[in-house]
């Protein structure tokens, strides 16, 4: 149910990303129906929900992938909403986003994939950035892969090579849309292990996913969202152990 | 009657002029494709962009060039830009005019390459904070470019066969260098058989070099682990 | 596909016609009952279409038009028009898919190894056309070297290019009007053509084009005759001969050409 005051995750310390009354429709249709949230720096936010409830569309509007019909997603003190092209891309680089089908672009080698969006965005010199890509690699265990076309890599590795690539420029808040969905079930847990890594380091994440056991072990903070609205939020104990709505309860049920 | 043995000697004794003919048909399907290609780029790009009225010029063009036939074009050109005051040699003009021509249909097929690129592409480069500038330089005119190659490469054949009706605006490409024999040697149809010939090996060599290049292209993609 | 289509006609043609050449051409034109008259339209005053300001037909007008017609009408035969270029036109004679050539065709000695000409019936003068700019300047051969010079490509005028003006720097095309545009824009710097054929452009842009004082030189002892196939021809050409004859003596053939002349003038300044 849709809250007057804004969900708050709570735990951390300053707010980085305030959304206010968010609402997108395609068209005739309502996905989101008004969204107020608060998410604060070094948390885990993970939103689970039926397929269609919105959990995408809203994730995909934090960073303007998804133009909102109405509604305010301050980051770091500016209105995503309202910003010009080039303060987009400003805020757009602070923000990682990682993809279902991991996005790689396929006429670009690994190493460049990592470093393109460094170079030729930021102008980072070419040695600096593909330093700080051997570093990345070299931590989720893909450094012999440095020289490899991506298609020559497993979905596993794609993936784990998507997240060095949005990690590579820094970013405040990683934004992940179903990372694992695509991914065959031996190699799931290549890939949570490394988000669970960033979450301890105190990467600032929002997680669409519907692997629960990763929700309940990582998230500091629950949504459960259906039919464009918030319907309940909390720490996992709260959300998995005692869901107080009954489309939360029967959610649950199908899944875990 | 045909005249077999005609044909043979035809080729061996003219053969320097048929090779005058060779290179500049050659020429022409080179700088055609090249600058035709660029042409094709800039139109596609346009053709994307949110300004209405460029988008429909772009329309336009490519409608008017890809519904008229060519030899209509290059007299257009060929005698129409001489009059508007551009004076330029004739082998340019045709060149010209073939550009303009071809750059109607690579305008098509880049638009096409374009269009093949997956939408994740240019969602992943946004949340890179790339421009839609750098994405369309750096992601996916890269990719599409590829796609396009081998239409790019049937484009280059097709245009060796094409240009032969500039012989009309007296350019000494191959079927002039026939045309021109046969006037003087009244084995046309022998003459013309040659010429046939030349054109065929021309644009069998071409497709299979092309053939070959593309599989190599792809070899690269795949054995690279 | 135009190109094409004639090639396999002519191939079809060329072999029926190895059977039919057999039997006299004569005999074999009236048993048909057409006379297939090759020639290169377009090229006033011998031959050209003339839409009719009365009728507002487009008729086939000019001399050599009126020739095929009286020889036509000797042989109490149909005439037909095969329209082409002029340099298929003789490789069309020797295929058989045309029974004669009337089309401003000098007689020249390359061409009678591989055709018969009847007698001459007009001797045209070959000219060099330049840009009336250029009169003063271009006056002699040598004036023209290294200039831009065109010719209609398997004409006269190709071989006068050929040998006369070795300098030049020749260009060879089939379209007469094209050259004339090419002349007119300074992409050519003379046109060697037929002086009837100059005065009617000449006409068309007053001021504009001249014919050159470059003196052009030619064999010009045979003029301009009919062709026809090699083989079993001599009573054709008998008739053909006759009708030549017939015309150029009593002043018929003179009236044609003035007929064209004033037609294709009236035709130039609309």
């Amino acid at each position: 149910m849709p809250t007057r005051q804004p969900l708050d995750s709570g735990s951390g310390q300053e707010i980085l990303i305030q959304i206010e009354g968010l609402v997108k429709n395609f068209g005739k249709l309502e996905v989101l129906k008004g969204i107020d949230l608060n998410v604060r720096k070094g948390d885990v936010i993970v939103l689970i929900g039926p397929s269609g409830s919105g959990k995408s569309t809203l994730l995909r509007s934090i960073n303007l992938l998804e133009k909102p019909t109405a509604g305010k997603i301050i980051f770091e003190g500016n209105d995503v909403t309202q910003a010009g092209k080039k303060e987009l891309s400003l805020l757009r680089q602070r923000m990682g986003m990682v993809f279902q089908q991991f996005n790689l672009f396929p006429h670009l080698k690994v190493k460049d994939n990592i470093t393109v969006a460094p170079i030729r965005v930021r102008n980072t010199p070419k040695e600096e950035a593909e330093a700080k890509a051997r570093k990345l690699l070299e931590r989720v265990g893909l450094i012999d892969k440095w020289d490899t076309w991506p298609q020559n890599l497993s979905g596993g590795q794609k993936q784990r090579a998507a997240i060095v690539r949005a990690l590579a420029m820094d970013p405040d808040v990683m934004l992940f849309d179903e990372p694992t969905s695509a991914l065959d079930p031996e190699m799931v847990g290549e890939v949570l292990d490394v988000m669970k890594n960033l979450a301890r380091e105190g990467m600032t994440m929002l997680v669409v996913t519907h692997e629960m056991r990763f929700a309940r072990e990582v998230g500091d903070y629950i949504l459960f969202m259906d039919d464009g609205q918030i319907v309940e939020a909390g720490t996992p104990e709260q959300v998995f152990d005692h869901p107080q709505q009954k489309r939360t309860q029967d959610f649950l049920q199908k899944v875990l | 009657m045909i005249n077999f043995a005609k044909i043979w000697e035809i080729l061996v004794t003219k053969f320097p002029a048929f090779m005058e003919g060779v290179e500049i048909t050659l020429q022409l399907a080179f700088f055609t494709v090249l600058l035709g290609s660029l042409l094709g780029l800039v139109v596609a790009i346009c053709r994307r962009t949110r300004l209405a009225p460029l988008r429909w010029l772009m329309n336009i063009y490519v409608a008017f060039i890809r519904g008229t036939p060519l030899l209509v074009q290059v007299l257009l050109v060929v005698y129409g830009l001489p009059q508007l005051g551009v004076k330029l040699p004739r082998m340019t003009l045709c060149i010209i005019a073939l550009v303009i021509n071809s750059g109607a249909y690579m305008a098509e097929l880049i638009r096409a390459g374009l269009q093949s690129v997956a939408k994740g592409q240019v969602e992943a480069a946004e949340s890179l904070g790339m421009s839609s500038g750098q994405t369309m330089l750096y992601i996916i005119l890269p990719q599409a470019v590829k796609v396009t190659l081998p239409a790019m490469g049937n484009e280059f054949v097709a245009i060796i066969k094409e240009s032969s009706i500039l012989y009309a605006v007296g350019v000494y490409e191959l079927t002039y260098q026939a045309y021109k024999l046969a006037s003087v040697n009244y084995y046309y149809i022998e003459t013309m058989i040659v010429a046939a010939l030349i054109y065929f090996v021309l644009t069998y060599v071409a497709t299979k070099l092309l053939g070959l290049l593309e599989r190599r292209m792809r070899r690269a993609d795949t054995s690279a682990a | 596909m135009k190109k094409c289509l004639a090639l396999v006609m002519a191939l079809c043609l060329a072999l029926c016609a190895s059977q039919a050449a057999l039997a006299d051409m004569l005999s074999d034109i009236q048993e048909k009952g057409t006379l297939v008259v090759g020639a290169s339209v377009g090229f006033p005053p011998y031959e050209f279409y003339y839409t009719n300001p009365e009728t507002g037909e487009e008729e086939l007008q000019g001399f050599d038009m009126k020739l095929a017609q009286a020889i036509a009408d000797e042989l109490g035969v149909e005439m037909v028009l095969a329209d082409q270029t002029f340099a298929g036109l003789i490789t069309a004679l020797r295929a058989g898919e045309i029974d004669m050539i009337a089309s401003g065709m000098a007689v020249r000695e390359d061409r009678l190894e591989v055709v018969d000409f009847s007698k001459p019936y007009y001797t045209g003068t070959q000219i060099m056309m330049i840009r009336a700019e250029d009169a003063e300047t271009l006056t002699t051969v040598e004036s023209m070297s290294g200039k831009r010079v065109g010719a209609q490509m398997g004409a006269l005028q190709a071989t006068i290019l050929e040998e006369q003006f070795a300098a030049s720097e020749p260009q060879l095309m089939d379209n007469i009007s094209l050259m004339v545009m090419d002349l007119l824009q300074g992409t050519l710097d003379g046109v060697l053509l037929t002086d009837l054929v100059a005065k009617t452009y000449i006409a068309r842009y007053p001021g504009q084009l001249v014919i050159a004082e470059v003196p052009v030189e030619y064999d010009n002892s045979d003029g301009v005759a009919v062709a026809v196939n090699k083989g079993d021809n001599a009573a054709l050409l008998e008739v053909i001969n006759s009708v030549i004859e017939r015309v150029t003596t009593d002043g018929t053939f003179d009236a044609w050409v003035d007929e064209a002349t004033a037609l294709n003038a009236t035709l130039l300044e609309e």
